[in-house]
């Protein structure tokens, strides 16, 4: 039995009188709740839209695995570092800014093999190319995928740490808008780069800069 | 970004922060905080006594006098609030030094969304010249900014005068010098939030 020589302290005194038991995050777990929200996301959308038409002839064609691709990874690589991010002691260490970069990387290098893999493939007039009625529809419907995940994703980075808000609250609106655009893809029959890239884009665009401004401002701590 | 990375180094460098890599649980804080981590009381109140004391030697480097208790207070707060986010299979150091820059940062960007509220507690620090070389730190970093800024956040923040003082002394407007401390203080918490050398 050791006696307790430490001064007494009111606020020490309360926190210590407020200890209970806690499990140690993981980030595993936050990683699985993701995953099995992107799993479940997948059949709702293809029963209350429907998987796309074409589905059959899509998959023999490079542009549709390429969208896939790049939708996992981008979405994968961001919730990657929205999760390392809520860890304090990595806020600031290299395996964050490795995120980062890759992150910077890969988004260019994907618009340019899709524009490699396009380049060949497509003649109609830009109008008909960019059809921006279906357009106007993949950036609602990925914005309302994106809401069940933004909301798991605030969830998880209350019950973590992030010590550079701003960023992680970026990092989440990217990795809820890349997944709800990798969903969508089950039902959106556009594989043109070019419509991904304005459409698409342009809805993870906004996730994520909404996400910037809003999230920084419920997670505090 | 990269010029205020550079001018960074004229900043003493911090204490270290136990548990660094070279030296994995000198205070024996990990295994404290295992303890805690498991709802032990005694260990868990050994830990937060020790680490007061690391904080007030943290915090009084890198904030004005009279904020530095506020500051400690608050980052205990925080490390009880989210005792679960570190995981015993890492280093404690840190895991700690992360939070304790966090709530550095907050402080900064607080004092800066405050300019005139927090007049009154810095005013008339009894020990000038203590109040001007605790916060070394923080000095370091405002040689980063422009200088109309870093005046007269140093006449305010550090040495105490009121906002038409320091109007009067640097021929700003009183409007001038608070937007100034805002902006100031504002960057230097970007600045601090995006050096990665502190922790």
């Amino acid at each position: 039995m050791t006696r307790d020589f430490t001064p007494h302290d009111p606020l020490i005194d309360d926190l210590v009188a407020d200890l209970r038991p806690v499990r140690p995050r993981h980030w595993t777990r936050d990683a699985l709740v993701i995953a099995a929200l992107v799993i479940v996301e997948i059949p709702l959308l293809i029963a209350l839209r429907g998987m796309r038409p074409d589905m059959p002839a899509a998959m023999g064609d490079m542009a549709f695995w390429w969208k896939a691709a790049a939708l996992a990874i981008f979405a994968g690589l961001s919730a990657t570092a929205l999760l390392v991010s809520l860890d304090p002691a990595v806020t600031n260490g290299p395996r964050l800014a490795r995120l980062w970069r890759a992150l910077g990387v890969v988004v260019p290098v994907a618009l340019g093999l899709g524009w490699l893999i396009d380049a060949t493939t497509h003649a109609p007039s830009l109008a008909e190319r960019l059809d921006w009625r279906q357009g106007v529809d993949c950036l609602i419907s990925i914005f309302l995928l994106s809401l069940p995940m933004i909301a798991a994703l605030v969830a998880l980075m209350r019950r973590g740490a992030p010590t550079r808000p701003e960023q992680t609250a970026m990092a989440a609106g990217l990795a809820a808008a890349g997944s709800g655009a990798f969903v969508f893809g089950f039902h959106c029959s556009h594989d043109d780069p070019l419509y991904v890239a304005v459409w698409y884009g342009g809805a993870v665009l906004g996730v994520a800069l909404l996400s910037r401004w809003l999230l920084p401002r419920l997670v505090r701590w | 970004m990269f010029a205020a990375f550079a001018s960074l180094a004229v900043v003493p460098p911090p204490e270290s922060p136990p548990g660094t890599a070279a030296d994995t649980d000198p205070h024996g804080w990990a295994a404290l905080m295992a303890a805690a981590q498991a709802g032990e009381a005694a260990p868990y109140r050994r830990l937060l006594a020790e680490l007061r004391p690391w904080l007030l030697r943290y915090f009084a480097r890198r904030l004005p006098p009279s904020a530095v208790e506020d500051a400690v207070q608050d980052t205990l707060v925080a490390i009880h609030a989210k005792r679960h986010t570190w995981d015993p299979a890492r280093p404690f150091g840190p895991w700690l030094a992360g939070i304790a820059r966090y709530k550095w940062i907050d402080r900064l960007r607080n004092a800066g969304r405050h300019a005139a509220d927090v007049l009154p507690d810095t005013l008339s620090t009894p020990d000038h010249e203590t109040a001007v070389t605790s916060a070394a730190a923080l000095r370091g970093l405002m040689a980063t900014l422009k200088p109309a800024q870093a005046e007269v956040i140093r006449l305010v923040k550090i040495d105490g005068l009121s906002i038409e003082e320091a109007a009067a002394r640097t021929g700003q407007s009183v409007a001038l010098v608070k937007v100034n401390i805002h902006r100031g203080l504002g960057r230097l918490a970007r600045l601090v939030e995006g050096n990665s050398d502190d922790a």
